[in-house]
């Protein structure tokens, strides 16, 4: 195609926006409720994971290794577990660590008038191991219980697994909510970009009947589709921005409260949450358009057709 | 050039608005199609135009051949011809230089081009001064014009005018179809379709007066004599178009039916068309039976 022609295809895109500003609106409006929900969507799902990760990270298995071992029978235990697979990471501490820390914890109790010195001898040195999947706790554990000169593993199952199932339930509920307000969003689009396509027949029948091919009359609402799109793309990426601010600012005496983890900056995901709205914005916007004027083109070819063929 | 050789047209519902109809348009000839409403000049005009398809016989059109015309071949084959509607069909939105320069863009025209163009069209048709004008702001007479110059920006050789009149005073009407005649003395080939007869018979030109969709005259409008009256019938046409019930009563039973709708429709018309009855209403029937 000739370049001037594809310049005044798109600056007609772009005046088709302002000629049609109600309609224009209407769907930029559409659209954006639609990027909206899917922004908030992103971030609860952001969030959400954020705080499962810092549970994970908090759900340890402690190993206690049995007492009078020599640093080097400690030393190859800790190696020992290094090298089963699934560590994420392990800490040692020793046993004067460990009783120094149960002392801290039980100082300002009643209780410490039980403990006398002797006892406190037999709190044993301990590893404390991360995992990197929860999905394989059991395993995990299975052999670390395998493993010799070992007194007691102190774990949490249950929590571990809680954990597994919350976090692909949240996944897939998020991935059914976005996927959902795609093609709700993709829906009103074309059908918007219909109603816009029925209030411009007149547009379209005269450019019929001059002669202009059906992808001269294609493109300029195409470019007016993409043109929404990115368009809505933006704002929303601003409404989401104030949207979280202000959720933010009004929940952070209870974040800090609650003692929850700090929600998770919105400069961290700007750029991804503006890259997936313009890229859904400019399709839908594009293939609505293209979508809703094929469709139109044909149903008055087939109008034709079947008046015709019916004889 | 434009040939119908043994065209016609049946809708899905039944309706014969074609049949058998056979005419010969010359390049650079002046044509007028005269009906009645329902008398087959829409479907005459869609079928010339590619807008539909007959459903019997063959229409050329200079060097396309309808028939077998692919449907991407379509819009070129449109850029041969210029058309003007009774409704106008300006965009309200753009002035009435970008009206014109609009069907010149869609088909790829450079912008030079246009800017040569455009004042061209718009000072034949005596509007080079409403160029920044929105079509709302100029009289019907003049919206048609800009229509007409529209059709003319691309240079086709056939403009087909669709009951441009009909939304125009008598004046204006008369000013239009002189305006028409002389494109024609240019060489461009002519069709207008009216029902306007009062109108067309003030002009000497090619007259072909439709009923039911067949032929029923094809000559000068001197010769046409009453041909052309009766082809309106002497009717109210804004009744005929609100009521819409002139019927044929044709095949068997011819007697019966006649008989049936005199009785229903009290104080009717009969007119004897080639062996066939053609009912007309009077006003006064029509309100008569539906205070009933």
């Amino acid at each position: 195609m000739h370049s001037g022609r594809i310049g005044y295809l798109t600056k007609e895109g772009f005046r088709n926006v302002w000629v049609n500003r109600l309609m224009s609106i209407a769907s930029v409006c559409v659209l954006m409720s639609c990027l909206i929900m899917i922004g908030v969507a992103f971030l609860c799902f952001v969030n959400v994971q954020a705080l499962l990760d810092e549970v994970d990270d908090q759900n340890v298995v402690m190993i206690f290794v049995d007492n009078d071992l020599t640093p080097e029978q400690i030393e190859s235990i800790g190696n020992s577990i290094d090298a089963l697979p699934n560590i994420e990471h392990i800490d040692y501490h020793s046993a004067e660590e460990n009783s120094r820390d149960f002392y801290d914890q039980i100082q300002s109790e009643l209780l410490v008038d039980y403990f006398d010195d002797k006892e406190a001898e037999t709190i044993p040195a301990s590893f404390e191991v991360h995992l990197s999947d929860m999905g394989q706790f059991d395993q995990t554990l299975e052999k670390i219980n395998a493993l010799d000169n070992i007194q007691y593993v102190r774990q949490s199952k249950e929590l571990a697994s809680f954990l597994v199932t919350l976090r692909s339930s949240v996944s897939y509920i998020s991935i059914g909510a976005v996927a959902m307000l795609l093609l709700v969003s993709l829906f009103i689009i074309s059908n918007t970009v219909r109603i816009t396509m029925h209030s411009r027949r007149l547009e379209i029948s005269i450019m019929k009947n001059v002669g202009a091919t059906n992808s001269f009359i294609r493109w300029p609402f195409m470019v007016e589709g993409m043109v929404l799109g990115a368009f809505s793309g933006l704002v929303s990426l601003g409404i989401v921005f104030g949207l979280y601010q202000l959720i933010l600012t009004s929940l952070s005496t209870a974040f800090a409260t609650l003692q929850l983890i700090e929600p998770v900056p919105f400069t961290d995901y700007w750029y991804w949450i503006l890259i997936g709205f313009e890229v859904i914005g400019i399709t839908t916007g594009g293939f609505g358009s293209a979508i809703s004027i094929r469709k139109y083109l044909k149903e008055k070819a087939y109008e034709e057709a079947r008046e015709h063929h019916h004889h | 050039m434009i040939e119908f050789k043994h065209v016609s047209k049946v809708y899905e519902n039944g309706t014969r608005a074609l049949d058998d109809v056979n005419i010969h348009i010359n390049p650079g000839e002046f044509v007028f199609i005269v009906g009645a409403s329902g008398a087959g000049k829409s479907t005459f005009l869609k079928l010339m135009m590619r807008e539909d398809v007959p459903s019997g016989g063959s229409i050329q059109v200079n060097d396309f051949n309808l028939g077998t015309l692919p449907k991407r071949k379509i819009p070129y084959f449109r850029r041969t011809m210029g058309i003007v509607f009774q409704d106008f069909r300006l965009i309200p939105t753009m002035t009435v230089y970008d009206n014109v320069a609009f069907a010149m863009r869609v088909i790829g025209t450079k912008e030079s081009t246009i800017r040569k163009r455009v004042p061209y069209v718009l000072n034949l048709v005596g509007l080079a001064n409403k160029a920044r004008n929105l079509p709302q702001e100029l009289s019907g007479g003049e919206q048609q014009r800009v229509a007409l110059a529209r059709a003319l920006s691309n240079n086709a050789d056939i403009i087909i005018a669709d009951e441009p009149t009909g939304n125009v005073d008598p004046q204006m009407s008369l000013e239009i179809v002189e305006l028409l005649t002389r494109l024609n003395d240019g060489g461009t080939t002519v069709i207008m379709v009216t029902h306007a007869h009062e109108l067309v018979q003030q002009f000497d030109r090619r007259v072909v007066i439709l009923e039911h969709g067949r032929v029923v005259y094809d000559g000068n409008t001197k010769e046409s004599g009453d041909m052309l009256q009766s082809s309106q019938g002497h009717l109210d046409r804004a009744y005929i178009d609100s009521f819409d019930p002139t019927f044929a009563i044709t095949g068997e039973n011819t007697a019966a039916a006649l008989d049936e709708s005199i009785k229903k429709y009290g104080n009717s018309k009969l007119k004897d068309t080639s062996g066939d009855f053609t009912v007309y209403l009077d006003k006064s029937a029509g309100s008569e039976s539906d205070s009933q």
